[in-house]
């Protein structure tokens, strides 16, 4: 190890970049295979479906929230507040 | 409506406790979601997360059943909050079971990448791996944190793809967000790396350049001569042409050859690093090994051969049984001081080298009892005291006859052989000692040293001997290997010595690589200093009109001064046109608010005719408008004046107008604000007051003994007051319905004073009530 700070700090930075050029890379390689794996999920049928349903549920108890929001029992309110989220 | 009964009011409060039940059954479930939510945010990790997905769900289902359990119990009295937070419950489980689901697709989908890449991470690592080395490359390299930095890309990425696709973003927009999270991973600055790879170059070249100011320290080389030395023992290192040496053993040798001979260039960069192996080898090390050539080399000999020599004699002590380092240090120490035994022979010196250390002397002893020998006559008279002090016969004349021949270990040994055993030396007394010392040229504990160590050599076989080195070889193994061989065999056994030397022929290889471009950089700041001095000159020149300016300034200052009289009178015409300016709008609003204030009398007049109050005061608060008015007006004519300023600077040259236009109007504010508007005013004699009066146009002082009154009516003589008149003030509401009979009764027989002194002693309202 280096007693002299300036060549410590060189090091460090020799290392982040040799650490940062070969991530780089990878991702430069890997890059459209993870485009491709998002494109292919995205026209997924059974994705496509899990996601509609999944919205359709979250809005549901979105407006069940809501309802409960002007309720008289505070308990319930805090609950619609819960739903809410 | 009929009064609810008991059996009501209890059916209610239970109602309310089931669905207070649902409701904290329904929080739970929705702290539930919230936590499955969250792992959205580790896709890949799910894996790991499947277990508390599960539990998640499981604490829904548990909880659907007390859902279920609740709502039979509710079912009969289900009230409209009940059934809300019911469907809300069930809302929620579907809304997780397809988060889970959504989870679990995306991780299946990224985790194929994922695996791709982490088994190109695996193939590349143990790729590297198997280079020499190559465990610290792949750190270097940073491989070894490769795939977890990945795959914290591909979980960025699918949480941002599904999060967009959650928020029904459309694939387009989702595919986008989740590329831009994944090239978030790593978003390396290009100028960071540019300049970063300068700083590596300029490191390559800083390593070389120190080396070499320390090596032309240490040998008294010019700089260009030891950067020389350093490139050339780089190179070396680089080409793997060593097993053993790095570059500063390298350099050790070098450094060693220029001391010794005193010139550099006799040595290539090949054949140091071949001394240095062998002196790491053989283990004393590139220094000494450097000594050793050197020596070699001062009798006459190649380098190339001298290093075989070396190799030979290194190989020869080991077989021997001797210590390598004190047989190689004793000739570095001495070969100079017994060159003369040897004459250029390399061989008989090796050969004498390694006799002193089995005697257990060095060879400037032994050339010190060669010396001692060759004094004829002094080495026999010291041999008959002796043998008539012991009684015992000795005979050196071998002794003498191998030291004529320049054979001084042949020589120390015969004098060591008719000396005896240890035995008999401790057996002699001191003067007897002192007397055998001075026979043989040896001092008492060099032959006692000796002696000792002849007798405990003597019982050791050769086997025993070859033991010492540790090497697993036999005496005769030993003996059939050539000194190349024995070498190699012994770096083998050096394993951390061969990494050390593996990762510097690594490093070499990395700072020759660089360091073309590391001396390019440097060049190129040498060759940007003349540069510098320009981009020194361009802002020089950058700064030249700011220079001027000042100095300009300090032209103007003093033309300011030289011609104070033409100065002067510029500033008295500016003075003037401030003056001229002022006086123009003064006289403006003074105009306005003459004929305003005709107005305001007229409607007074009227008013005080009309004889009604409430229409005074409505027609005085018109009157205040018409003031406001004028106010205003009497501004828009010191606007006018402004402009006007600002248009005659503007034709004094020099640039010097408009800041005087500037501190004009920043005096005619200045002027209009200090006029402070008091309506009547007194003031005392002995004050000497200064008045101005834009209708008679000028300031004037009265003297000290003046005094001064401002009121409606005054100033038409300077020696007396001006007439009373009513003023406009009633201090009646309008509802009293007082009427101008009233007003003038109660003003006519009133005097009126200011500041204490009555300015008349009645009103004359017939006669103000006839003017106008």
């Amino acid at each position: 190890m280096s007693k002299n700070n300036i060549e410590k700090q060189l090091l460090e930075e020799i290392n982040r970049i040799d650490e940062g050029l070969a991530l780089g890379l990878l991702k430069w390689i890997m890059k459209p295979a993870v485009k491709k794996a998002m494109k292919k999920l995205g026209k997924d049928p059974e994705f496509k479906a899990a996601i509609e349903d999944h919205n359709y549920h979250a809005q549901r108890l979105k407006d069940l929230s809501k309802k409960l929001a002007d309720h008289p029992d505070p308990k319930f309110r805090e609950l619609a507040k819960k739903l809410a989220r | 409506m009929s009064k609810p009964t008991k059996a009501d009011i209890k059916i209610q409060q239970q109602l309310v406790a089931e669905q207070r039940k649902l409701a904290d059954m329904v929080g739970s479930m929705s702290d539930t979601y919230q936590l499955q939510k969250s792992y959205v945010k580790e896709i890949l990790n799910a894996s790991d997360q499947t277990l508390a997905n599960y539990t998640a769900e499981k604490k829904v289902l548990d909880q659907i059943k007390k859902l279920k359990e609740a709502d039979a119990k509710v079912s009969e009295k289900l009230s409209e909050t009940s059934q809300q937070i019911l469907a809300a419950s069930e809302s929620q489980i579907k809304a997780l079971k397809q988060q889970n689901k959504l989870i679990q697709n995306t991780k299946k989908g990224f985790a194929v990448v994922n695996d791709a890449a982490k088994d190109l991470v695996g193939k590349a690592d143990a790729f590297i791996k198997k280079f020499p080395g190559g465990a610290y490359l792949s750190k270097l390299m940073g491989l070894d944190k490769l795939a977890d930095q990945f795959e914290n890309g591909i979980n960025a990425a699918a949480e941002a793809f599904l999060t967009s696709m959650l928020q029904g973003k459309g694939l387009t927009a989702s595919l986008g967000a989740g590329m831009q999270a994944f090239n978030a991973i790593v978003k390396m600055n290009p100028m960071a790396l540019i300049a970063a790879a300068a700083i590596g170059l300029i490191a390559a070249f800083k390593s070389i350049s120190k080396e070499a100011q320390k090596v032309s320290a240490d040998t008294g080389l010019t700089y260009t001569q030891s950067k020389l030395l350093v490139k050339e023992a780089n190179k070396q290192v680089a080409a793997f042409g060593n097993q053993l040496s790095t570059q500063s053993d390298i350099i050790a040798v070098q450094k060693e050859q220029i001391a010794q001979l005193g010139v550099i260039g006799k040595l290539s960069g090949e054949q140091a690093g071949a001394v240095s192996d062998i002196g790491k080898a053989f283990g004393y090390g590139a220094a000494q090994a450097g000594k050793v050539n050197a020596a070699f080399m001062a009798m006459g000999v190649s380098a190339d051969n001298a290093a075989n020599a070396q190799r030979d004699l290194a190989a020869e002590a080991l077989k021997s049984g001797v210590n390598v380092a004190t047989v190689t240090k004793d000739i570095a120490d001495n070969a100079g001081t017994t060159a003369k035994f040897f004459g250029g022979n390399v061989k008989a010196l090796k050969k004498a080298a390694i006799e002193a250390a089995k005697m257990g002397v060095s060879l400037a002893t032994m050339a010190k009892v060669s010396e001692s020998l060759l004094d004829f006559e002094s080495s026999i008279s010291s041999q008959f005291e002796l043998q008539a002090l012991t009684g015992k016969q000795m005979n050196f004349d071998l002794a003498r006859q191998l030291a004529l021949e320049g054979d001084i270990a042949g020589a120390t040994k015969a004098v060591m052989d008719q000396v005896g055993s240890i035995h008999d030396f401790n057996k002699m007394d001191v003067l007897e000692r002192k007397k055998l010392a001075q026979a043989t040229g040896m001092d008492v504990d060099e032959l006692q040293k000796s002696l000792t160590i002849k007798s405990k050599m003597g019982d050791l076989t050769s086997d025993e001997l070859a033991s010492m080195n540790a090497l697993g070889l036999s005496a005769a193994e030993m003996e059939n290997m050539s000194a190349k061989d024995l070498q190699n065999k012994l770096a083998q056994q050096q394993s951390s010595e061969k990494t050390a030397a593996a990762f510097a022929a690594m490093k070499a290889q990395l700072v020759n690589a660089l360091m073309p471009a590391g001396q390019a950089l440097m060049s190129v700041f040498a060759a940007l200093s003349p540069l510098l001095k320009v981009i020194g000159v361009g802002l020089k020149v950058a700064f030249m009109p700011i220079t001027l300016a000042g100095k300009a300034m300090g032209a103007l200052i003093g033309f300011m001064e030289k011609f104070k009289g033409i100065t002067a009178g510029v500033l008295t015409l500016t003075t003037l046109i401030i003056a001229k300016k002022k006086e123009e709008a003064i006289m403006s609003a003074v105009e306005i608010g003459k004929a305003t204030a005709l107005n305001a009398l007229k409607t007074i007049r009227v008013a005080l005719e009309n004889a009604s109050l409430g229409a005074i005061i409505r027609q005085g608060a018109a009157t205040a408008v018409n003031l406001a008015k004028t106010a205003l007006e009497g501004a828009m004519v010191l606007g006018k004046a402004i402009a006007g300023l600002f248009g005659s600077f503007a034709q004094i040259p020099f640039g010097i107008g408009i800041p005087l236009a500037i501190a004009a109007a920043g005096g005619l504010f200045a002027m209009f604000k200090k006029a402070t508007s008091v309506g009547d005013l007194g003031i005392d004699p002995n004050g000497g007051p200064i008045v101005s009066s834009p209708t008679v146009g000028g300031i004037f002082q009265g003297d000290k003994r003046d005094g001064l009154s401002m009121g409606p009516s005054m100033g038409t003589s300077p020696s007396a007051g001006g007439a009373g008149v009513v003023n406009n003030y009633y201090g009646e509401k309008d509802d009293k319905g007082v009427t101008m009979q009233q007003v003038i009764d109660a003003i006519s027989n009133i005097s009126i004073n200011m500041d204490g002194k009555e300015l008349s002693a009645t009103i004359r309202t017939a006669d103000s009530f006839r003017r106008g």
